[in-house]
């Protein structure tokens, strides 16, 4: 893997336990696939809204997604809202990661998660999934991008936060694909 | 928004979809799931018919009818806008009563009053999302084989034992702004069936079926639906027709009219559960019956799963 693309994760990720609702994100700072260094920290305190998307370059969801997703990037981010893309599945490499973003025009940095760390540290289990975390880094959405019946509830998540109300859908049960996670030694 | 508008296909709104519909477990949704998913449902359903039906309706007393379905049902996403799927179920029934189908005095193996299983008829369907705004239109086409040779006389039979070829559309629909989180959803199919003796009985179904999204797992479901048989042999007008014995069975011309409802829950983001019951109200020349289906519905990626098994050793990137 060439230095650019490398992942240098500095998380204290003891194991996956879900992040909870009002809760602050944790900290974490990696270097993107496009070389951008992206500290969720920092991130926070200088965007009005932050999310966190789970990705994969292989589960059709996640595929199926991908166009809306550049869309809410490319309408949300002049608003102050910063998309960071999160591909922790361990079997799919930094180059698919890239090329998948090329294809959907993905603008927004992009993390290759070696190790499913940042997943951990979030409690993320299915490609697509969305965190959405406000200007005090508190989690104010968690699930999927789109429902079943393609109800925008990311987008509306996103438009409440920015508004400053409360997210009348905060939660919702993402659906897709597992994340997969390294091999625990035996 | 800038860029592509949404595309409305989607989405494996539960594999128990189709199943209120039909006395036997049939396929069909407006909405599809997106390419390269799989879908893998197990469905058991229990029918059960007290009471068969003459050509004016009447109700009459011949017994019961007991069918015990269990179906294994696979499907796939070619495209966005094209799925298939292919289903097999096999079939345990039994008829309890006093007035058993004979065949040269001797009560027919099907209405001995033990159960009888057998694998029914294999059950194949494409279904193409031609239109993806807010109203979506999905055509298909369906088939059905025997896949065995089983008894096909009796009141207690498993099935026609015949080939059938169907078309018909999907109609779906969200129902927001006017009620957010609920779908409707319209059927309409004909099918042609194997003619028995040169004689066509071949048959139109339409349901209409109403979903409401509870919670983002939890979704209810309400339907409608009902049968019109085209040709065929009215009971007990032709049906007693000696004549006809050997074959009335298979060539009934059953109407039907019933209402059903249904429930299922995501247990995980890929991985439902449901279940569902459908009774006929109504109907001519067959039986009125009650059915309750459950089973569980596995979503996966067949791609993810290669991908996955052909995974490298853990790299050693920092």
């Amino acid at each position: 893997m060439s230095p650019p693309f490398a992942l240098t994760l500095c998380a204290l990720a003891l194991g996956p336990s879900a992040l909870g609702l009002g809760q602050a994100a944790p900290d974490f700072s990696a270097t993107a696939l496009d070389g951008r260094r992206v500290s969720l920290g920092e991130a926070v305190r200088s965007h009005r809204a932050v999310v966190v998307l789970f990705l994969s370059t292989v589960c059709p969801y996640a595929r199926y997604f991908a166009d809306h997703v550049s869309d809410l990037d490319r309408t949300y981010g002049p608003k102050g809202v910063l998309f960071v893309g999160v591909n922790s599945n361990q079997f799919e490499t930094a180059e698919e990661t890239i090329e998948s973003a090329r294809d959907h025009d993905y603008a927004f940095p992009i993390i290759r998660d070696q190790g499913a760390s940042i997943a951990d540290l979030f409690g993320a289990g299915r490609t697509p999934e969305a965190f959405l975390l406000d200007a005090e880094g508190k989690l104010r959405y968690r699930g999927w991008v789109r429902s079943k019946l393609l109800s925008p509830d990311l987008q509306r998540g996103l438009d409440a936060v920015l508004a400053g109300k409360p997210v009348r859908v905060a939660e919702t049960k993402a659906f897709g694909c597992t994340i997969d996670r390294p091999k625990l030694p035996r | 928004m800038s860029g592509q508008a949404p595309r409305t296909a989607l989405m494996g709104i539960a594999a128990a979809a189709g199943l209120l519909a039909a006395p036997t477990p049939s396929l069909g949704q407006a909405w599809l799931p997106p390419k390269g998913e799989a879908s893998f449902n197990l469905v058991y359903q229990y029918q059960r018919a007290p009471w068969h039906t003459s050509s004016t309706g009447e109700r009459l007393d011949r017994g019961l009818m007991e069918w015990n379905y269990v179906m294994a049902d696979l499907g796939y996403s070619i495209s966005d806008r094209l799925a298939v799927r292919v289903a097999v179920p096999f079939v345990l029934s039994k008829y309890t009563g006093t007035f058993p189908h004979r065949m040269n005095g001797n009560v027919v193996r099907a209405d001995n009053g033990s159960q009888h299983g057998t694998l029914q008829d294999l059950r194949v369907e494409a279904r193409f999302m031609a239109t993806s705004g807010s109203l979506i239109v999905t055509p298909f086409v369906t088939g059905g084989f025997p896949t065995v040779k089983y008894e096909t006389m009796g009141h207690a039979s498993p099935g026609r034992g015949l080939w059938e070829v169907g078309t018909g559309v999907n109609l779906g629909r969200r129902l927001d702004p006017f009620l957010p989180n609920a779908y409707a959803q319209g059927r309409y199919a004909i099918t042609i069936a194997e003619k028995v003796v040169g004689r066509p009985h071949n048959r139109s179904n339409a349901s209409l079926d109403l979903g409401y999204f509870l919670t983002s797992a939890l979704t209810l479901r309400a339907s409608v639906a009902g049968q019109m048989t085209h040709g065929g042999l009215r009971a007990p007008q032709d049906t007693s027709n000696p004549a006809n014995l050997l074959f009335h069975d298979r060539l009934v011309r059953e109407d039907y009219f019933g209402v059903g409802t249904g429930v299922s829950y995501a247990l995980t983001g890929s991985t439902d559960v449901f279940v569902s019951g459908f009774k006929q109200l109504s109907g001519r020349n067959g039986v009125l019956s009650s059915t309750l289906a459950f089973g569980i519905a596995q979503n996966f990626s067949p791609a993810q799963i290669i991908r996955k098994k052909r995974r490298s050793p853990p790299s050693t990137e920092p």
